[in-house]
């Protein structure tokens, strides 16, 4: 199993939520946070923004489907302007459901 | 070394917090974030006894608005669709993992759905910044 962190603009939230689940991946979590890239933030005119504010998407995902998610995150979040964000992808050894005790997603 | 993150409900985090000070994990963050699960989300059924199960009805007119019968009139499919949930978020290396996962998932259980996951990640390196040191010595 893979955790995706997907960090993307929030206007663009819904549209990768609601695409990732006409995919069949409902399961998602989300948080407000607030960051800067490669650029250290954004500078229009005399006004410099230090930091940005973004969502950031945690997901896991069986390993055969990562590549299916990869594409519709970066489908649905591009808009090809500076600061559409990133998605990292780090391993998972374990899940549990609390509810029954089960392992697996 | 392993990260351990839980998703779970906002009125058991205290709860759980003090059944793993019990076991030795003292080091917690939390996150309070939003999320849905494989129902995509909830209807408001619990709250609103009029609310129709069957998306198909949720955007009919009622004679009688009721708060979930307005909710469902916007584009989204389910009238609750961000439950508030906490991310608690930490490290553990003397500790076994199994441990850890059987409490939280006995303070957890209520038999609803919602009651959160929890994922096992391995971590490669630690640092703790005042001292400098590093791997599992970082954590204890």
């Amino acid at each position: 199993m893979k955790l995706i962190r997907a960090i993307i603009r929030p206007e663009k939230e819904q549209d990768v939520v609601l695409a990732l689940e006409g995919a069949d991946f409902p399961s998602i979590t989300k948080a407000h946070v607030f960051g800067r890239g490669k650029q250290k933030g954004l500078q229009v005119g005399p006004v410099h923004y230090d930091m940005l504010a973004k969502v950031l998407l945690f997901m896991v995902v069986e390993d055969s489907d990562l590549e299916k998610v990869m594409a519709v995150i970066s489908d649905s979040a591009k808009t090809g302007f500076i600061g559409d964000g990133k998605v990292f992808v780090s391993d998972v050894e374990e899940a549990y459901t609390v509810r029954t005790g089960e392992t697996g997603l | 070394m392993k990260e351990i993150m839980a998703i779970i409900r906002g009125q058991k985090v205290n709860e759980t917090l003090e059944a793993l000070y019990e076991i030795g994990v003292v080091s917690v963050t939390v996150h309070s974030v939003n999320g849905r699960g494989r129902q995509g989300g909830s209807i408001m059924e619990n709250i609103d006894p009029e609310m129709p199960k069957d998306i198909e009805y949720v955007s009919k007119i009622y004679t009688s608005p009721t708060p979930s019968s307005m909710a469902g009139s916007s584009a989204l499919t389910k009238p609750i669709f961000w439950m508030p949930k906490n991310l608690l978020d930490f490290v553990v290396s003397d500790v076994p993992v199994k441990k850890v996962v059987d409490t939280i998932m006995k303070v957890n259980s209520t038999g609803k759905h919602g009651d959160g996951k929890i994922f096992v990640l391995p971590i490669r390196d630690a640092l703790r910044i005042r001292t400098g040191e590093t791997g599992e010595k970082a954590i204890i």
